[in-house]
């Protein structure tokens, strides 16, 4: 069983939380005078990194509030919540998770 | 001429009329017509917490999970729903007048309160082994260490949101919306024959 820990309401279980993808993805001041391949960027492509990902969490079954979550791709560990809006936390690499 | 004048007190039924609940360790029952009030604010905005409290006559709870309850004549419970919302449980009929004293009271103010009466059912559960059964869907930990009397929590049960509230050790309501209420239902007359089995 994963815990996540919303930012409101506390440490709940996963089940109770939808994914909402990559966090941080900016979406551009001026969409008319962007190329289609930097359009299709914003909207398709990814990071999806081995490692630590920002990524944007909803708590669906409880507040609904969307927050900010840090998780190792490779171990599914959480390693940090934030509410949105606020500066990500500076996690540090940690090569023991990955074998 | 036929006399047309419905009395709709007496006539109306509630999602709930007629579910049995078989004889065992717990019982449950629907909290028939509860008024419900679901109010949105600025918990920073102290003009906001004072009108709410001025109409409510209790002040709106603000830890996460917890809920204020005035007693008496005039007795209503708010639940913490999220940082900037709320739900009042008022007596049948009192959400009218209730309404209009918040919505008074909030003048001025950006705020939104929603009448949400017939949208939700309350269930009350009672018995000693009643851990037993919610813990049957519910993946809340309901242990008295992070769960206590006078908690709140909006989760799931099976398939079906909740709202939690722990009104004393044994004794809890879930509010569910109406549409749901059966399948919940039925779901936890399922769940309590298992247990007795």
């Amino acid at each position: 069983m994963l815990l996540i820990q919303c930012p409101f309401c506390g440490e709940r279980d996963l089940t109770e939380f939808s994914h909402g993808g990559e966090a941080h993805i900016t979406r551009p001041a001026n969409p008319d005078k962007i190329s289609d391949e930097e359009w299709g960027d914003y909207i398709f492509f990814r990071t999806n990194p081995k490692g630590i990902q920002y990524e944007r969490w909803i708590h669906s079954h409880g507040c609904r509030r969307w927050f900010n979550a840090v998780r190792d791709t490779v171990s599914d560990e959480f390693l940090g919540f934030y509410k949105s809006g606020e500066q990500p936390p500076k996690i540090k690499r940690r090569k023991v998770l990955r074998k | 001429m036929v006399d047309t004048k419905v009395d709709f007190k007496t006539h109306r039924t509630s999602p709930l009329d007629g579910a049995v609940w078989p004889v065992g360790p717990i019982t449950l029952s629907e909290k028939k017509f509860l008024g419900k009030i679901n109010i949105r604010g600025n918990a920073d905005d102290a003009a906001f917490l004072a009108a709410a409290k001025k109409a409510l006559g209790v002040a709106l709870p603000l830890a996460a999970n917890t809920v204020s309850m005035r007693k008496g004549k005039k007795a209503v419970t708010v639940f913490w729903l999220g940082p900037d919302e709320w739900l009042v449980h008022s007596a049948d009929g009192s959400q009218i007048s209730l309404l209009k004293a918040l919505q008074t009271a909030f003048k001025g103010l950006h705020t939104a309160v929603t009448d949400v009466s017939d949208y939700f059912v309350v269930i009350e559960l009672h018995g000693s082994t009643v851990h037993d059964l919610l813990a049957r869907g519910c993946p809340l930990d309901l242990h008295p260490r992070t769960f206590k009397p006078g908690d709140c929590a909006q989760s799931y049960f099976a398939k079906a949101s909740i709202l939690l509230h722990r009104v004393d050790d044994d004794h809890y309501t879930i509010q569910v919306r109406w549409t749901f209420a059966q399948y919940l239902w039925d779901y936890l007359v399922q769940s309590a024959d298992m247990m007795a089995a």
